[in-house]
C-alpha cells in the first residue's frame, strides 16, 4: 500500500480582528491507499481547518503559511483555485457534519448528484448521468432509488440525507474521501447505519477515507490508523489498536481515561482538568503542558520532537525522551 | 530547535498552579469594546463616522459663528459666487449660503433625529408588547401593521401635510405616523426569537419576574438591531423631508432646510449652479455616510460573529 | 450512590403525563404520551432516547416551563401545574432547577458572569447587600471550579465547558433539591464531559441533590444514573436499574439502542454484531393506536398493531411496555 496523501509541516493562520489565530501548527501525517485514518481532537484543535486547508476551502481570512500537501506526487498548496476545482469532488471529496445544510433545499436530490457529474465528467450524456445517479442512490442503501431521485431534501430524514451527501461525494469515484464529523448530527441508531455504510462502501470503491470525529467509539469502529490533534498540533499518530492499547501521549491517555468504561461502575471518571489553549497566543512548549499531570519544566519551554513508541506509532511528548526516564528513576 | 538550550535539569516535574488551568489569557472584553474593535477595522465606516461628526459640528457651530444671519438679505450680493466673505456664495436675496446650508442641515438633522426617536419609542414598545403578549393581542396588532403597510406611506404623509399647517412639528409628525412600523416588526421578530432561547428559559426557571426578563434578557439583546434600524431611519427621514420641501409642501421660506435650499437652487441651476451644488453635496454626504456607517455597525454588532 | 430500598422516598411523582402540541389543523404532536414514573430523593434518573422522542419536553413539563395537557406532576407533595398560587410557583423555582444543553445559548451574552450566577439570588432575595451577593457568587464559582476573577467577564470569553459550569453555578445559587439536566454534556468535548459529570456527581454527594439526567449518550448516562428510562416517540418503553437495563434489556428498541453505541475498544467494536433497526423514526404527528415501535420492530405481530401495550413490571423495579416480551 502506497501513500496517497502526505501532509508535511502544514501551518495555517487565520486572521481575525483580535489577532492571528495559529489554528494549525506544523502538522505532519499521511494517508495510505484504501485505509481509514481517524483524526480526533477537541473542538478548536485544528482538525477541521487542516482538512479545509488540504481541500483549499479555507475561509477568506485563513491562509496556508507553510508546508506541503502531496497528492499523487503534486503539491496541492501550489495549485491555483481553478486547478483545485478539478481536484475537489473528482479526486478528493468531502462530506460535512450537517446533512441539513450541505444539500440545496430547492433542488431534487437526483439533480444534485448529476450536478457533480456534470462538473467533472463532461463526456457523460444526460441518460448516463441519470443512470449513474440512481446507481449511486442504491449504492448508499436508499430503497426505491427511482422515486427518491425525484424527491427534495426536506422529504428525507437526517440519516437518508447523509446517505445522499455521501452519494454525491462518491459520484466521481474520488480516491480520497474526507468526512468531517459525518455522524455527529445523527442519532446513535442512525450513526451505526452510516458507519456500516462507509465501511461497506470502502470495500466496494477502494476509497481512502479521512474521518474527523471526537467520538472514540466511532474511531474504534471505523479507523485503521488514528491521528490525535491538540492545540493545533498533531500529538500522536499510530495504528488504531496501538493507540487504544498503548497510548503514548498524555493527552491521548487522558482522553481514553475520561470515557466511562462498561465494567467499572461507580468510580469517578478521570477528567482532564482545565481548558484547551488559546491559539491566538499558543504556548511556547507542548500545547498540553498546562493540563498535563506529568508536566516538566522542559514541556513548558520547548515543543517536543516526534519519537517512535512502537511500529508506525509516533508521539510528540517529552516523557518519551531518554533524559526524562533518567530523571524519573 | 535549539537543542543545546535543553538541559537535563529541565526534565523535572514542573509545578502548575491549579488556577492556571482555568486561566483566560485574553483581556476582558465587553460587547461595546468588541464592537468598536470590529468597527475600527472597517475603514469606510470610520471615515463616514468622522464626516458625520464634522457635519454635525458644523451644523451646530457654523450658524452661531457666522457673521451673517441665515435670513439676512443683502441685495448687493445677489447670486454672488463663492468668495472669501461668502464661502458658499449667496442666493437670490443675497443671503449667505454658508450660513443657510448649515442652518438647513441643522433643521434637517433635527427633524430626522426627532422622527427617529419617535419611531424608536413607538416601534420598540409596539413590537415588544405584541411579541410578549402573543395570542390574540399579537394577531390584532399585526393586522393593524399590515393595514398601515398596505397604504403607501407617501400618500399618508402628503395628506397629513395638506390637512395641517406646514412647520417642523407637522413634518416630524407626518414622518413618524408610518415610520415606526418597520421598527415594530423588527423588534417583534427579534423578541419572538429570543423568547425561546435557553437563557430566557433559565430566567423563568430561576423565578425571575417578567419585568426583570424584559429589562435584562430581552431588551439588551435587541439593542443591536435597534441601533442599526435607527441608523437607516435617519437618512430616509432626511430624504423624505427634503423631498417634501422640494415639491413645496414641507418647510417654507425663509426657513431653511436642505430640501428648501435645493428647491431654491434648482430654479437657477443653469445660471448659478453653486446655489444647488452646496446643499446637494451636504445631503449626499449625509445619506451615504449614514448608510455606510449603518452597514458597518450591523457587521460590528452582529452577535453571530462573536462565537 | 445506591440507596437502600427502605429509605426510598418519592421526591417527584409523575402520573400519566401527556404533553401535546397543536402543530396545524387537526394535527397533534404527542411529544409526551402517558408517561408515569417516580424519582426518589437523592437518586439520578437517566432518560434516554433519540432526538424527537420527547425527553426534553418531559423535562420542561416537569419543571413547569410547559403546562401539561393532562396527567399530574407532584413535587414533594405539591401539584405542579397552573393551579399553583404565584407564591407557590415562586417557591418551586427555589427548589427545582435546570441545566441546559447549549452552553452558548443558555447564558445571556450581554450580562457578566456575576449577574448571571447572581440572578437566582436576586429573584429569591437570598443576598441582602451587593457585597453579600458578590461573596456568594464567588463561592459558587469556586464550587464549580472557576475563580473569582471570572465574575467580571462576559460569557463569550469562556470555553464550552467553563460556560456549562457557569450554568451549573447559576442553578445551584438558589440551593435546589432537584435539578433537571437537559443534555448538559452533549455539546461538550469528551475530556470536558468527564469534568462536568464528575462535578455533578460530587455536588450530588455533598448536597444530596436529585437529578433527572436527560441525554442521548448512553454510556455517560449509565455511568451517572441509578435508574434509566428509555423513551421512544413520547412513550416510556422501558425503565429499570441502570445495571439491569444494560445487562438484561427486554424491549426490542432498548436492545437496538444499546447495540448501536460504538464501544471505544477496537477489538470489541470491529467484531461486533449489531441489531440494526430498519427504516427511520416515523413522524410523531397523528400517530395511530398501535405500539409506537411497531413500524421498526423486528418482532412486530398483529397484536402490536392493535394497541399500545402498557408499562408492566416484569421484575421488581424493571418496567417494560411490550406485548411480546412480557
Amino acid at each position: 500500500m502506497g501513500k496517497i496523501l502526505e501532509v508535511s509541516n502544514l501551518t495555517i493562520h487565520i486572521k481575525t480582528h483580535k489577532g492571528t489565530v495559529q489554528a494549525v501548527r506544523d502538522v505532519n501525517f499521511y494517508l495510505n491507499e484504501q485505509e481509514t485514518l481517524a483524526v480526533v481532537g477537541e473542538s478548536g484543535s485544528g482538525k477541521s481547518i487542516t482538512m479545509k486547508g488540504i481541500m483549499g476551502i479555507l475561509p477568506k481570512n485563513g491562509k496556508v503559511t507553510e508546508g506541503t500537501v502531496m497528492y499523487n506526487g503534486k503539491d496541492l498548496t501550489k495549485y491555483t483555485e481553478r486547478e483545485m476545482q478539478t481536484i475537489r469532488g473528482s479526486e478528493i471529496a468531502m462530506v460535512f457534519q450537517d446533512p441539513m445544510t450541505s444539500l440545496n433545499p430547492t433542488m431534487r436530490i437526483g439533480k444534485q448528484i448529476e450536478e457533480m457529474l456534470k462538473a467533472h465528467k463532461m463526456d457523460m450524456t444526460a441518460e448516463q448521468r441519470k443512470a449513474r445517479a440512481i446507481e449511486l442512490l442504491s449504492l448508499v442503501g436508499i430503497s426505491n432509488p427511482e422515486q427518491r431521485y425525484k424527491q427534495y431534501p426536506h422529504q428525507l430524514s437526517g440519516g437518508m440525507r447523509q446517505r445522499v451527501v455521501i452519494a454525491i461525494a462518491l459520484a466521481c469515484d474520488p480516491k480520497v474521501l474526507i468526512a468531517d464529523e459525518p455522524t455527529t448530527a445523527l442519532d446513535v441508531t442512525i450513526q451505526a447505519q452510516i458507519l456500516d455504510l462507509m465501511r461497506d462502501l470502502q470495500k466496494k470503491t477502494k476509497t481512502s477515507i479521512i474521518i474527523i470525529t471526537h467520538n472514540l467509539g466511532v474511531v474504534a469502529n471505523i479507523a485503521d490508523r488514528v491521528a490525535v490533534m491538540y492545540g493545533g498540533k498533531l500529538v500522536e499518530t499510530g495504528d488504531v489498536y496501538e493507540i487504544f492499547k498503548n497510548p503514548c501521549h498524555e493527552y491521548t491517555k487522558g482522553l481514553l481515561a475520561s470515557i466511562p468504561k462498561a465494567h467499572e461502575k461507580g468510580n469517578r471518571l478521570r477528567a482532564i482538568p482545565g481548558t484547551p489553549p488559546d491559539l491566538m497566543d499558543p504556548p511556547k512548549g507542548c500545547p498540553f503542558a498546562a493540563r498535563c499531570n506529568e508536566t516538566m519544566v522542559v514541556c513548558q519551554q520547548f515543543m517536543p520532537e516526534y519519537s517512535d513508541c512502537g511500529s508506525d506509532h509516533k508521539s510528540a511528548c517529552w516523557l518519551l525522551d531518554p533524559r526524562a526516564k533518567g530523571g524519573k528513576a | 530547535m535549539n537543542n543545546e538550550m535543553i538541559k537535563d535539569s529541565m526534565f523535572v516535574k514542573a509545578e502548575v498552579a491549579a488556577d492556571e488551568k482555568e486561566h483566560i489569557a485574553a483581556p476582558a472584553s465587553g460587547m461595546i469594546t468588541d464592537a468598536w474593535a470590529r468597527l475600527r477595522k472597517n475603514k469606510a465606516a470610520v471615515v463616514s463616522l468622522f464626516i458625520l461628526i464634522a457635519i454635525i459640528l458644523l451644523a451646530i457651530l457654523a450658524p452661531i459663528f457666522s457673521k451673517y444671519d441665515f435670513a439676512f438679505t443683502d441685495y448687493s450680493n445677489v447670486y454672488s459666487t463663492p468668495t472669501k466673505g461668502h464661502i458658499f456664495g449667496c442666493d437670490q436675496f443675497g443671503r449667505d449660503l454658508w450660513t443657510r446650508v448649515w442652518m438647513g442641515t441643522r433643521i434637517s438633522l433635527m427633524i430626522a433625529l426627532v422622527a427617529a426617536v419617535l419611531d424608536l419609542v413607538v416601534g420598540v414598545l409596539y413590537g415588544a408588547v405584541s411579541a410578549l403578549l402573543g395570542g390574540r393581542v399579537d394577531a390584532i396588532m399585526q393586522r393593524i401593521i399590515e393595514i398601515l403597510v398596505g397604504i403607501p406611506s407617501l400618500i399618508i404623509v402628503i395628506l397629513f401635510l395638506m390637512a395641517f399647517p406646514a412647520g417642523v412639528g407637522t413634518i416630524i409628525a407626518a414622518l413618524s405616523i408610518t415610520g415606526w412600523v418597520n421598527m415594530a416588526r423588527l423588534v417583534r421578530a427579534e423578541i419572538l426569537k429570543l423568547k425561546n432561547q435557553e437563557f430566557v428559559m433559565a430566567s423563568h426557571v430561576l423565578g425571575s419576574n417578567n419585568l426583570y426578563i424584559i429589562m435584562k434578557d430581552l431588551i439588551p439583546n435587541t439593542v443591536g438591531i435597534i441601533v442599526i434600524q435607527v441608523m437607516f431611519t435617519i437618512p430616509s427621514a432626511i430624504f423624505t423631508e427634503a423631498f417634501l420641501s422640494f415639491i413645496g409642501i414641507g418647510l417654507a421660506e425663509p426657513q431653511a432646510s436642505l430640501g428648501v435650499l435645493i428647491n431654491g437652487g434648482y430654479q437657477v441651476l443653469q445660471n448659478y449652479p453653486h446655489v444647488l451644488i452646496c446643499p446637494a453635496i451636504v445631503i449626499v454626504l449625509i445619506m451615504v455616510c449614514f448608510s455606510i456607517l449603518g452597514d458597518g455597525l450591523r457587521d460590528a454588532l452582529d452577535p453571530q460573529m462573536r462565537k | 450512590m445506591g440507596i437502600n430500598k427502605t429509605e426510598k422516598q418519592v421526591l417527584l411523582d409523575v402520573q400519566h403525563l401527556k404533553k401535546y402540541f397543536e402543530v396545524g389543523k387537526n394535527q397533534t404532536l404527542k411529544a409526551v404520551d402517558d408517561v408515569t414514573l417516580q424519582i426518589y430523593k437523592g437518586e439520578t434518573l437517566g432518560l434516554v432516547g433519540e432526538s424527537g422522542c420527547g425527553k426534553s419536553t418531559f423535562g420542561r413539563t416537569v419543571i413547569h416551563l410547559y403546562e401539561p395537557t393532562s396527567g399530574t406532576v407532584t413535587f414533594d407533595g405539591m401539584k405542579v401545574d397552573k393551579s399553583m398560587s404565584r407564591k407557590q410557583a415562586h417557591e418551586l423555582t427555589g427548589r427545582m432547577q435546570m441545566i441546559f444543553q447549549d452552553p452558548y445559548a443558555s447564558l445571556n451574552p450581554r450580562r457578566k458572569i456575576m449577574d448571571i450566577v447572581g440572578e437566582g439570588l436576586d429573584a429569591h432575595g437570598l443576598a441582602k447587600k451587593r457585597k453579600d451577593k458578590e461573596e456568594q457568587v464567588i463561592r459558587l464559582l469556586e464550587t464549580v471550579g472557576l475563580q473569582a476573577e471570572h465574575a467580571d467577564r462576559f460569557p463569550h470569553e469562556f470555553s464550552g465547558g467553563q460556560r456549562q459550569r457557569v450554568g451549573i453555578a447559576r442553578a445551584l445559587a438558589v440551593n435546589p433539591d432537584f435539578i433537571v439536566c437537559d443534555e448538559p454534556i452533549s455539546a461538550l468535548d469528551v475530556s470536558i464531559q468527564a469534568q462536568v459529570v464528575n462535578l455533578l456527581e460530587e455536588l450530588q454527594e455533598k448536597r444530596g441533590l436529585t437529578y433527572l439526567f436527560i441525554a442521548h449518550d448512553l454510556s455517560m448516562v449509565k455511568h451517572i444514573s441509578d435508574r434509566i428510562g428509555v423513551m421512544y416517540l413520547g412513550y416510556l418503553v422501558e425503565l429499570a436499574d441502570s445495571e439491569e437495563l444494560f445487562n438484561n434489556p427486554v424491549h426490542p428498541y432498548t436492545k437496538a439502542l444499546l447495540s448501536a453505541i460504538p464501544i471505544p475498544e477496537p477489538e470489541i467494536e470491529k467484531n461486533r454484531k449489531r441489531i440494526m433497526l430498519e427504516g427511520t423514526l416515523p413522524s410523531p404527528i397523528n400517530l395511530g393506536n398501535e405500539c409506537k415501535f411497531a413500524s421498526r420492530c423486528p418482532h412486530c405481530s398483529e397484536q402490536c398493531k392493535s394497541a399500545q401495550p402498557p408499562l408492566k413490571e416484569i421484575k421488581p423495579g424493571h418496567f417494560v411496555a411490550c406485548s411480546k416480551f412480557c
